[in-house]
This record gives C-alpha cells, structure tokens and sequence, in this order.
C-alpha cells in the first residue's frame, strides 16, 4: 500500500510485518511440540480428574417438586390453568401473547421469529395429562364444558384463596365457587406424586422422548426449581451464568455476558436479555474487527508488552 | 485489589469471593488468577536458547 | 481394461518449496491441477512444516496456540468416548464420571490457554502485515468454541443443566433463537454439541493453523531493516557468540 501505512496496520504493506523472515532463524519441531503439548496436556487433566473430578447434582422432577412442596406445585398448576403463569404470559416462540417480547425500539426479534414452539398451559399442562389416566376426574369434563371467562373467574377465585390461605396450603383454603379446579390440581399433584405426570409431560404419550421444553417451564414458574438455582448461586443476578455448583470452576468465559446482568441499566431494564445479547454480540464484534480500529490497534505500541515478549531479539538488534 | 471472603454459601462448603456488589465463585476465581499468572510468566520467564540455523 | 495413463510431466527434481512455481511454464488445464498451483504456491510444504522458526519466535508467550490445540485432542478424545457410551453412561459408572471429568478439565485447560493466547497476539499487535484474517479465525474460533461448551453443559442430564436450559432460553428467545435453537430440546443440543459445533471448532482452528503457516509468525513490532539478524543473517556464528 502507500508509504504512510501505519505500522498496527492488518494491511499486507511492504514493512517487514508483511514479507517473508529471512533473517536469523532458530530451530523449531513443531510435531514434537505438538506431542510434548499433548503429553503435557494429557497428565494435566487426568491430575486434575483424579484430584478434583467433576460436579454431578441429581436432576430434580415434577414428582421431587410435588413431594417435598405440594402447596407450590399446586399454586402453580392454577395458574397454569389459568394462563397467568410466566409461561403462560412468556409470548413467542411458545405462544403469542401480546406485548410480552423484548424490544429495542421497534425491533422484535422474537415475535419475528414467531410462535415455533406452541403449547397452551392449561391444555397441555394439566387437562391432557389428567386426560390420559385410566379414569380421568369427572372435573376434567366440567372444565372442558365450562367458558373462559367462567374458567377464568374459578381460577382467579382459587389463586386469591390460596394466597391467603396459611403456606398456601390448599387444605386450608377457604370454601368458595372454584368449579372444578381444586380437583384438578388436587389429581394432578397425585400424579405428580406418583411420578406419572413427569413421563407424560416429557413423551406426551409416545414412547421416545428427545424434549424437555414443557416439563423444564412446568418446574421453572414454581418456586421449587429456582430457589435451588438460588441457593447453588446459579441464578443470572448472582453471576450464576458463570458458575458451576460446588467450587467447580464454571463457564468463566461467560464473565461478560454475566457481567452485564449485575449492573445498570441492564440490571433493572424490561429488555435486559435483549440488551445484553446486543451489547456482548457487539463488543464480540469489536473485538473480531480490532484490527481495523484506529484507536485499538494502537494499544500494543502504548502499552508495550512486546518490549518483555521479543525482548531477546530488542537487546541484540 | 482487595478481595473479601463475604460469604460462606448455606450451601455445603461453596465459597465466594466478593468485592462489593462482585462476587465470584472461588474456582472461577483460581481459573481466572491462573490465566493472568500464566500470561505474566510466558512474558517473564527466560525461554531457553534454541539452536541457530541460517 | 485398464486404462494407461502417461505418467505426469513432472520436472524431475523435488519441487523446490521456496521457489513454488518452479515450473512456470508448466500449464495446467483442470481445476484440479489448478487448485494444485495455488496450494503449493500459497503454502509449499517447507512453509507447512517448518524446521526453523525465525529467531525472534522465542517466548513461552508462542506456546499457549499449541496449549490449546492440545487440550482441542484431549477434549475431542473424551468427548467421543462419553458420546459412544450415551448421555446417561456417566452418571452410572466411575469410568464414566472419570471421563466426564477429564472432558471438563481439558475444556477448562482450552479456554485457559486460548485466552492467554489471545492476550499474547494481542499485545503483540499480530494482525500485522496481511494477517487479518488470521486474527478473525482466532476469535471466531474462540466464539464459536463458546456455543460448543455452552450446549455440552446442556447435556450434562443433571440439575445444573435442567437449570442453564430454563435460564438461558430467555436471551436466546429474546434475540429470536430460541425458536430454532431449543435449549430444553436435549435431542436437539445433542445433534449441535457432537456434531455440527465440534466440526465448526475444528475447521476454524484447522483454518487459523493454516493461515499461520502461510503468513508466518508476525514480527516484532520494533524490528527494522538494519537488525543484526537480519544484516547478519548469513553470518549466524557472528552473533550466535555474542548471544551466549
């Protein structure tokens, strides 16, 4: 290029950066190195294995969560009945509820993307898997029969009872006109119980079984799942996007995307996931592009570091 | 840089480091600290001499 | 039935490496030989497989990009034995979980040594002289090896990827995703994490290798033309007795 190319630029040029070495050279085996880095690396990990090993936390269920808290599944699975769970009220790609995406101005993406992955709460939650046992609740057909509006308003009535009811015990709800609803939820917590609903939940009656989605936001809208997350350090607002459970060290290289979560405005923003995968997406981008950046490329020669890595070859020059 | 042992989690024996409103979980913290000594000894360290070819 | 095919008009020494096109009169028709030419002319075999490495190549800084190549075949060698013994083989056997542990420590070791490598051709301004896209294919590499480790710790089948999979769909839903890419949809992570991801990993780090070995190591930022080694280069014992 022309004579006045800066010495940090990318650009091939005509400087010594850009030529073929034919100074003095020093003998280099790179397939023994390549097998010293794999031996060495290779004793690395089986030490670290042998000494540390690896986390493995049991997995948790709709039947461990039914067990240990019935009175949270139960609130939860009313208000999966409903519709005024996360999920129920999440929009796309698992239903298209107005106004619950995450925008920049007037950029969706997610409602660009669309409802790819449709369920109703209510439907496939709770009513068909009450559905498939060998004798559905006669409540079942009482809700199938039953409004929306008038389905609404019972579970309206209940969640409000059970709020006020002492640890949110259904045992201790108040008498009031909940249709058919407390025994929904009452049958679908023995199922839960039972550990039936998790299979039919995960398989929706066939064999095999490859997808989560439905049981992981079932188990996510209660307070079971997360407060484990919350205890483990694992939750977004505890840099638990970063970490493993004991002292694992976790996805340290997440830090930034993590980072993002602790402060403001990201912290408190409607649209702090939108934000932040914007920021790091274009922070990434920067860091692809540093070499065409005027101000960046710069730093090496502000902040010498070279002088101590070529420090050698300076002192013999 | 000034590194409080804040807590102590309820859980088991997993520990944090915070620094105010910063926390970081201990083995994250030795991974991180190891890549900055690794990057401070590669440059300070004597490589040895290789043998000299034209 | 067979067919005889004339032996190629090859010149009858070795192909110089320094010199590629050493036979510039020689015409070449198909693509094949055509993709030949340009392969050996971009990088011959002495660029591909060095014996020397310019004298200022030493550091401990140069080797952490062979540390992370490294941990890359540790990583890939666990990772095809837990694959060949399926998802649950793990939680149910100590050789398993000794596998596992081996596929999570070299992955911790590959991003140690890919970072610290970075820092290094960083501060070393390594871009430098028409090496750009080498630069691009390290952190590509880097970002995509990200996605890689993200979706193997989906597919640990435990509480702690029952958790990332109900935490993480909500910025990959937020930024339109979500829909394609269904973190809770293990069959689907799978299919990412052991086959398309990997070979993307792969093929970059293969292409970031390659690039290097075509430009060579980038030179120090202060080199000059009037360097003793580059002045002396013909006369390496003069300042091999003074280096001691």
């Amino acid at each position: 290029m022309t004579k006045s190319l800066s010495p940090m630029s990318w650009r091939k040029g005509t400087g010594l950066a850009g030529r073929a070495w034919n100074g003095t050279n020093r003998e280099y085996d790179l397939f023994k190195e390549l097998t010293v880095g794999v031996i060495v690396v290779t004793l690395l990990v089986l030490a670290a294995s042998a000494i540390f090993s690896s986390p493995d936390d049991h997995s948790v269920t709709l039947k461990s969560w039914a067990n240990s808290q019935p009175s949270d599944f139960v609130v939860t699975a009313n208000t999966e009945l409903g519709h005024t769970s996360a999920t129920a009220g999440y929009g796309p790609p698992y239903n298209s509820t107005q106004g619950a995406t995450q925008t920049i101005g007037p950029l969706d993406l997610q409602s660009l993307a669309g409802v790819k992955i449709p369920f109703d709460t209510a439907k496939d939650f709770v009513i068909t898997p009450l559905s498939t046992l060998p004798n559905p609740p006669a409540a079942v057909a009482t809700w199938n029969s039953a409004t929306s509006d008038q389905q609404t308003s019972w579970t309206e009535a209940y969640g409000k009872a059970l709020d006020k009811a002492k640890d949110n015990d259904p045992a201790a709800v108040a008498s009031g006109n909940y249709g058919p609803v407390p025994a929904l939820t009452r049958s679908l917590l023995t199922m839960a119980k039972q550990g039936s609903l998790d299979s039919v939940l995960q398989s929706g009656g066939s064999f095999y079984n490859f997808d989560y989605t439905r049981s992981v936001l079932f188990l996510g809208d209660g307070t079971y799942l997360k407060d484990l997350a919350t205890k483990l350090h694992l939750s977004g607002d505890q840099w638990g996007m970063m970490n493993e459970t004991g002292n694992y060290p976790g996805q340290s290289w997440l830090w930034l995307f993590s980072f993002f979560y602790q402060i403001e405005p990201f912290k408190s923003a409607a649209n702090a996931d939108l934000l932040v995968v914007f920021t790091v997406a274009i922070l990434t981008l920067l860091l692809t592009l540093v070499p065409l950046i005027p101000g960046l490329r710069n730093l090496p020669r502000l902040i010498p570091f070279h002088k101590l890595v070529w420090r050698d070859y300076y002192k013999r020059r | 840089m000034q590194i409080l042992l804040s807590s102590v989690a309820a859980d088991a024996s997993t520990i944090y480091l915070g620094w105010g409103a910063f926390t970081i979980q201990l083995g994250n913290f030795i991974v991180i600290s190891v890549m900055l000594v690794l990057f401070a000894l590669a440059l300070v360290l004597p490589f040895p001499a290789g043998r000299k070819r034209k | 039935m067979t067919t005889v095919v004339p032996p190629p008009t090859t010149p009858t020494g070795p192909t110089e490496a320094d010199s590629p096109s050493a036979k510039p009169d020689e015409e070449f028709y198909t693509w094949t030989g055509k993709a030949r030419r340009w392969m050996l002319k971009t990088l011959p075999p002495k660029k591909l497989l060095p014996e020397t490495q310019p004298s200022y190549v030493a550091s401990w800084i140069y080797v952490f990009g062979m540390g992370a190549i490294a941990s890359l075949a540790v990583i890939i060698v666990s990772g095809v034995v837990l694959s060949l013994n399926g998802p649950s083989w793990w939680h149910l056997s100590s050789l398993g979980h000794f596998v596992n542990s081996m596929h999570l420590w070299s992955v911790e070791f590959f991003f140690l040594f890919m970072v610290v490598h970075l820092w290094g051709k960083f501060w070393m301004a390594a871009w430098r002289g028409g090496r750009l896209l080498t630069w691009i294919t390290g952190v590509v590499s880097f970002a995509v090896s990200i996605g890689a480790a993200f979706t193997g710790y989906l597919l640990q089948t435990n509480f702690e990827s029952e958790w990332i999979s109900f935490e993480a769909k909500d910025a990959l839903n937020a930024a339109g995703i979500g829909a394609w890419f269904n973190v809770a949809n293990v069959g689907q992570m799978f299919m990412w994490h052991i086959t398309l991801l990997p070979l993307a990993v792969a093929a970059i780090v293969a292409l970031h290798v390659l690039l290097v070995r075509v430009h060579g190591v980038v030179s120090p930022l202060d080199a000059a033309e009037t360097d003793t080694q580059l002045r002396d280069a013909a006369f390496p014992e003069l300042t091999d007795k003074a280096d001691r």
